[in-house]
């Protein structure tokens, strides 16, 4: 090997290889987005039935879906639904997480296999088991609730509904979470902590001052996440429901008997809601982190690593 | 544990024998792992699919996690995000959204009056593949471009200094360190891909029949437990064989890391 | 960098876990339906003390009964009505009108929860045990399976004198013989549907289908996604009986089918009005329910659709109302099922879904040009050649070929 310095080849492919870096991206965004397009702009389809038949624009669809109680129902029933699963699963998940924090490594690899078997199992497993679960509990505890309640006659009956669908999801979107916010506390700084308690700071107030504003990021977007996944959530909640209905469930329902502009249209109201709640999310956590003088700590800020 | 009893039941149905009414009937024969073998047409179909999906992942899924983890600087994390927004609508309204743009009021008919003749996407699995690629893309984007962004440019720029042409660099440099973001991908999109019937349900119109329709056929419609059950046997062993390679190709090089893909 | 493990991380679980929805986990499901099956049974019998006999009370709020010790309340069964009913349905298939109307009528609320499907609805009741609603509306045939499991009621028929009401055709059916669980809903048929500005020829026979379907119309033919019906085809083509499980006539029928099946645009039970809409396919083995929407599309623009009851015969099927074991509101489901067997409300329902009416009563009161349709009510000298089919869905040679025939 000489030590003659080599020149630096002249890149002559450059631009065109960036330029088509960029190309290849706006098309695969294209792409995505696409059908959402169709289905937006088809849900303003003024047509009597059929999707495809283009009758002039019309809101007639949005009306419609405004004014079926079934459909405000629904979806109220999986905005509430959606709203404290979101807010349980965070709570428990995130305290899993810190709990797991503190146990010896023989039993989160366990845990870990648990969470990935959990992800191999098909959903629909999981809600015929939970289905099976809440159905035998609820047959054993409403006796009890009789008898307990017994004189005025009319004692609180566990019946599926609201509450069984929000436990449901809960116990799955608690595993996401979990795994969420351990991410992001195996790769927090540990010296703050432990100077925290250097300092004789109680484990409350290193929770509070500390970790948790470290992990606050991981938090929402957990909770987004959950919100998001029990939403949109079909197959448990298709079980698990009762006779509780939520969107997801009353769309496919209407796949049936054929699809009309109105599942566009409810699909388009699905999106604005998840879109806005991101972009509020997203806001309240640039506002907070700008007062903190953290820029990269909301949850899509943080993807720059 | 809720979990593991029915794989349990699974395998014990799996040589049983279809009840009068359906359901199952307890037995030990080796009838359904018979009949399976005789006819693995369903299987064959499925793995094709399900592999040439999965590639079709990877070609496209990788220029864009590069970019995105290259190239995009202050917009990455909009452009990540932008990515899963389409998820947020509900998965089968999508999908009836491609029915609509391949169907004959979008490409179909685009292309039959282009060139004259009856032209079908729809129904073929072409369609399906398109399906697949849409719905699994942020599966394979992801963990690419989680590897991606622990690739150091100063490699890069270092192996340019030393006069490498740019796919010599790409070979050596950028591959291997992308290796386990292409494996896991791939795996994530592989083992629900080999269990997928809508997608072929809705886009092939009802023609294209996969592992996924057959199950369905055999638990829902005959009510025959065992045999679907012989099948969904021999799909999980399948599926857990992948899952032990990507585990083994993946912890292999990773001795001393605590950063498992969970 | 983290930070972008931990969101690949959630948005790869997110979108798995949206994918996993559709694995063929239905399998491993339904095997846990399976497990389930020891679940109702654990259900009925692990009430210690007072049973939720649904006791006949003074109706209390809320849609449940009481769980009171008080059997002794049944001294004099009054039925007094509960304030709600659970109906568990397909979607879209009961009129609002009259949803609302049963509320007017009697004080009571009806809430309807969807499925999808026959085997949806069983593996639900399975999974979850009885209790979960009042009545529900499977296929006729169906209604055995769920009887046999124990899912339904016995009718009391004491308490439906409106069943006299029903033509006896849908009566005394194989699958309930003494009528002691169903009460019809609506039935149709099966037959031949096409958009008659694209198909000028005859249609009037399985020949003609089959002869057009492999020839002029090839690639623009589909047939529905359901063995049971396609199975008549090539059956009464060769004059077979439709619930036939002779081996070679068996054979013969799927020589005939998959002679179709490279000719055909799609097999899809959900999506072909739109298909037929589109004129994607002109021609399909159909529902009736299905001409009917179509012809009286408020645009106008479809009333060409045509609807055919194959010379060689058909199948007719009923939907029905069934009463779900241990239903919460027995009374309000009595009430119920005897006040939709009333002629005004008939009218109602079939006007709504397109479909008839079994009841005689009813049908004299709808509008001729409804009963005169041959894609609603079947024309009186076809009525002798449709028959009733049977569930065959344990039939292994049926299956086979059925998935040969969808394999292509």
């Amino acid at each position: 090997m000489t030590a003659r310095p080599m020149r630096p080849r002249v890149d002559r492919w450059a631009p065109v290889v960036e330029g088509g870096f960029r190309l290849q991206a706006g098309l695969v965004y294209a792409f995505l987005f696409l059908p959402i397009l169709v289905v937006v702009v088809f849900s303003f389809n003024g047509t009597t039935r059929y999707v495809t038949d283009w009758q002039g624009f019309s809101l007639v669809w949005y009306q419609r879906a405004l004014a079926d109680q079934t459909v405000q129902a629904a979806l109220r029933n999986s905005l509430v639904i959606a709203f404290i699963n979101a807010i349980l699963a965070t709570a428990f998940g995130t305290m899993a997480a810190l709990a797991l924090q503190r146990v010896p490594r023989r039993f989160r690899i366990v845990f870990d296999a648990l969470t990935f078997v959990s992800i191999i199992i098909p959903e629909i497993v999981i809600a015929l088991a939970t289905l099976i679960l809440f159905s035998a509990f609820r047959d054993w505890a409403n006796p009890w609730l009789a008898f307990f309640a017994g004189a005025d006659g009319r004692p609180p009956k566990l019946a599926l509904g609201v509450w069984s669908t929000v436990a449901a999801h809960v116990l799955f979107n608690l595993s996401l979470v979990l795994l969420i916010v351990r991410a992001r506390l195996s790769g927090m700084d540990r010296t703050l902590v432990d100077a925290s308690y250097d300092l004789y700071a109680t484990p409350w107030r290193t929770f509070r001052q500390i970790t948790l504003p470290q992990l606050l990021p991981a938090i929402v977007a957990g909770f987004l996440l959950a919100f998001t996944f029990s939403f949109d959530d079909y197959v448990i909640s298709s079980f698990v429901a009762g006779s509780t209905e939520t969107l997801p469930l009353f769309v496919f329902g209407q796949i049936h008997q054929g699809i009309t502009p109105l599942t566009n249209a409810i699909a388009a109201v699905m999106l604005l809601v998840t879109i806005t709640i991101l972009l509020v999310g997203q806001a309240v956590l640039t506002r907070q982190s700008r007062a903190r003088g953290e820029r990269g700590s909301t949850p899509l800020g943080m993807l720059e690593g | 544990m809720l979990l593991v009893i029915p794989l349990a039941i699974v395998v014990v149905y799996s040589f049983g024998v279809r009840g009068t009414d359906g359901g199952y009937t307890p037995a030990f024969v080796l009838d359904n792992y018979d009949r399976l073998l005789s006819r693995p047409d369903p299987f064959i179909l499925s793995l094709e699919i399900a592999i040439s999906g999965t590639i079709l992942c990877v070609l496209v899924g990788f220029p864009l996690a590069y970019f995105l983890a290259t190239r995009a600087g202050k917009r990455k994390t909009l452009l990540l995000v932008l990515l899963v927004i389409p998820f947020w609508t509900s998965f089968l309204v999508r999908t009836i959204a491609w029915l609509i743009i391949l169907g004959p009021a979008g490409l179909d008919g685009f292309l039959t009056n282009l060139l004259g003749r009856d032209v079908s996407i729809l129904g073929s699995p072409w369609a399906i593949l398109l399906g697949i690629v849409y719905n699994y893309l942020p599966l394979m984007v992801f963990p690419l471009y989680v590897t991606l962004e622990r690739l150091d440019p100063t490699l890069l720029e270092a192996s340019k200094d030393l006069g490498a042409a740019r796919w010599a660099t790409f070979r050596q440099i950028t591959l291997p360190i992308a290796a386990p973001g292409v494996i896991t991908g791939s795996i994530l999109v592989f083992i629900p891909l080999m269990g997928e019937y809508v997608i072929p349900s809705i886009l092939g119109l009802g023609k294209i029949f996969l592992i996924g329709n057959v199950l369905q056929l055999d638990f829902l419609a005959s009510r025959n437990w065992p045999a679907g059950s012989a099948k969904a046997v021999v799909l999980i062993a399948i599926m857990l064989i992948s899952v032990t390679f990507y585990v083994w190709t993946t912890t292999r090089g990773r001795a001393g890391r605590d950063v498992s893909v969970l | 960098m983290d930070e972008t493990l931990r969101k690949y991380q959630e948005d790869l679980l997110r979108a798995q876990l949206s994918r996993r929805r559709f694995m063929a986990g239905a399998a491993l499901a339904t095997v846990s339906a399976a497990l389930a099956a020891c679940a109702p049974t654990a259900s009925s019998t692990s009430t210690p003390t007072a049973p939720p006999t649904p006791a006949p009370s003074a109706a209390g709020a809320g849609a449940s009964p009481t769980v009171a010790a008080s059997e002794a309340a049944s001294a004099a069964p009054s039925y007094a009505l509960e304030q709600g009913m659970l109906l568990y349905n397909w979607s879209d298939y009961f009129s609002p009108d009259n949803l609302t109307k049963f509320q007017t009528d009697l004080g009571v609320t009806i809430t309807q929860t969807t499925f999808a499907s026959n085997e949806e609805m069983l593996a639900k009741l399975q999974a979850g045990g009885k209790g979960q609603y009042d009545v529900a509306v499977p296929t006729a045939e169906f209604s055995e399976t769920l009887a046999k499991a124990g899912f339904l009621q016995k009718l009391d028929k004491s308490r439906l004198p409106n069943l006299s009401l029903v033509n006896e055709r849908f009566l005394t059916l194989p699958f309930d013989p003494n009528d002691d669980y169903i009460v019809p809903k609506d039935w149709g048929t099966t037959g031949i549907i096409y958009r008659g500005n694209k198909v000028k020829e005859p249609v009037a026979s399985w020949k003609d289908f089959f002869d057009l379907a492999k020839g002029k119309y090839s690639g623009k033919t589909f047939v529905l996604d359901s063995p049971g019906d396609v199975f008549v085809a090539p059956l009464r083509l060769h004059g077979f009986d439709v619930n036939t499980t002779d081996h070679d006539e068996l054979e013969t029928a799927r020589q005939e089918l998959m002679a179709l099946r490279p000719h055909l645009q799609s097999i899809d039970s959900d999506n072909y009005p739109t298909t037929l809409q589109q004129e994607e396919a002109v021609l399909g083995l159909a529902w009736n329910g299905s001409a009917y929407v179509l012809q009286s599309d408020p645009s106008g623009k479809y009333t060409d659709t045509g609807w055919t009851v194959p010379t060689e015969g058909t199948i007719y099927w009923t939907d029905t109302w069934v009463l779900l074991a241990d239903a919460p509101n027995p009374n309000a489901a009595y009430a119920f099922l005897n006040w939709i067997q009333d002629p005004a409300q008939q009218v109602t329902e079939s006007l709504y879904a397109g479909y008839a009416s079994c009841n005689d009563a009813a049908t004299s009161q709808l509008p001729k040009e409804f009963v005169g349709n041959p894609a609603v009510y079947v024309p009186e000298e076809l009525l002798g050649k449709l028959s009733v089919a049977t569930d065959q869905s344990g039939n292994q040679q049926r299956a086979d070929i059925w998935a040969e025939f969808k394999q292509g």
